[in-house]
């Protein structure tokens, strides 16, 4: 049984607040565990400016998280001893999955501060996530990870199926 | 006869090379520079800073001088004199250029130590005007946790960057 909804600012909420919320390892910041990234065209990496920048075909896997897209850089801290993402920005053909949970998801950009726990995925066009035989497009959806609210911004829709959801 | 004068003139050739050389830096640079070594035996350069400290020894087996101001060394050696600590850097064969003040290694190049990484490839150019190792083939590098692999790749060591060309790939293994 689907139904559609345009502008369900409500289901938004559920749907990517559900999805997104065990994305990130501890829910709410990116904490580097196993890391494997893979590009074509280089890296540059300062070691004291603690920034990591990825170009061409970039390809990330942290477990079975996976991002890919055209450029990335990356921020990083030491925070007592372990290595945290201060900021991400992923830029050109950003697509995002994760195996265990069926999840993909298409943007032109996605960004991540540590600062404001916001992760936000942007598009000239439509940003598109799906989970199984869920899915959900708008052009820009942010997801406050402090909260695990997200919003839309721009008009969009969402198709959820129900009978998954009970 | 013939070994002996070839001795000669290897000899004569390395003294106007340590003359040049030193005669040079003593009007290009503050930083003072040693070259020492003999025909058929040792060889080492030091790298000094302007604090007197020694940022680079160069040393290696039957030095072969060139009239291009180039000295290659078998069996190379080389120790980097860091705040930090020692690096070593091995390889089969280093040619060392006095002009441009660099080194080339080629064959098995290993480097350990340096501002907490290791390096293997099979070129390698050192160069001590920018403190910065240079391949210009594939190699794998180590640093803690990460471990890199690339075609193409540059450390400087001021200020610890690091860059790569070409195909990449980065694993951070806690």
């Amino acid at each position: 049984m689907k139904r559609n909804f345009l502008n369900s600012s409500a289901f938004f909420f559920i749907f990517i607040g559900t999805i997104f919320a065990n994305i990130l390892p501890e829910g709410k910041s990116f904490t580097v565990k196993k890391v494997e990234v893979r590009c074509d065209g280089g890296i540059q990496v300062g070691v004291k400016t603690q920034e990591a920048s990825f170009s061409t075909n970039v390809d990330l896997k942290l477990d079975d998280f996976r991002l890919r897209c055209d450029h990335l850089d990356i921020s990083y801290l030491e925070i007592e001893g372990k290595t945290q993402v201060k900021s991400l920005n992923a830029t050109g053909n950003v697509i995002c999955e994760q195996a265990s949970r069926s999840l993909k998801a298409w943007s032109d950009e996605l960004t991540y501060d540590r600062a404001s726990h916001q992760l936000v995925f942007s598009s000239e066009g439509k940003t598109k996530v799906d989970q199984g035989e869920n899915n959900l497009e708008a052009p820009v959806i942010l997801i406050d990870l402090e909260s695990g609210e997200a919003f839309a911004k721009g008009g969009g829709s969402i198709e959820i199926n129900l009978e998954e959801m009970e | 006869m013939i070994s002996s004068r070839t001795s000669s003139l290897r000899s004569e050739a390395f003294l106007w090379l340590l003359v040049l050389f030193l005669g040079l830096k003593a009007e290009s640079s503050p930083i003072f520079d040693a070259l020492k070594g003999q025909v058929g035996g040792d060889f080492h350069y030091k790298h000094y800073n302007d604090e007197g400290q020694v940022l680079w020894l160069i040393g290696g087996e039957n030095p072969t001088f060139g009239a291009d101001m180039k000295v290659t060394i078998q069996k190379p050696r080389l120790v980097i004199v860091q705040a930090s600590g020692n690096a070593l850097l091995t390889s089969k064969l280093a040619t060392y250029d006095t002009t441009k003040r660099s080194c080339t290694l080629t064959g098995n190049v290993r480097v350990k130590n340096f501002s907490d990484a290791s390096f293997e490839g099979d070129d390698l150019s050192v160069r001590l005007d920018d403190r910065s190792l240079n391949f210009y083939s594939p190699f794998e590098a180590r640093q803690g946790p990460l471990s890199l692999k690339a075609q193409e790749g540059r450390y400087f060591s001021e200020g610890q960057r690091f860059q790569t060309e070409g195909k990449t790939q980065v694993e951070y293994l806690p």
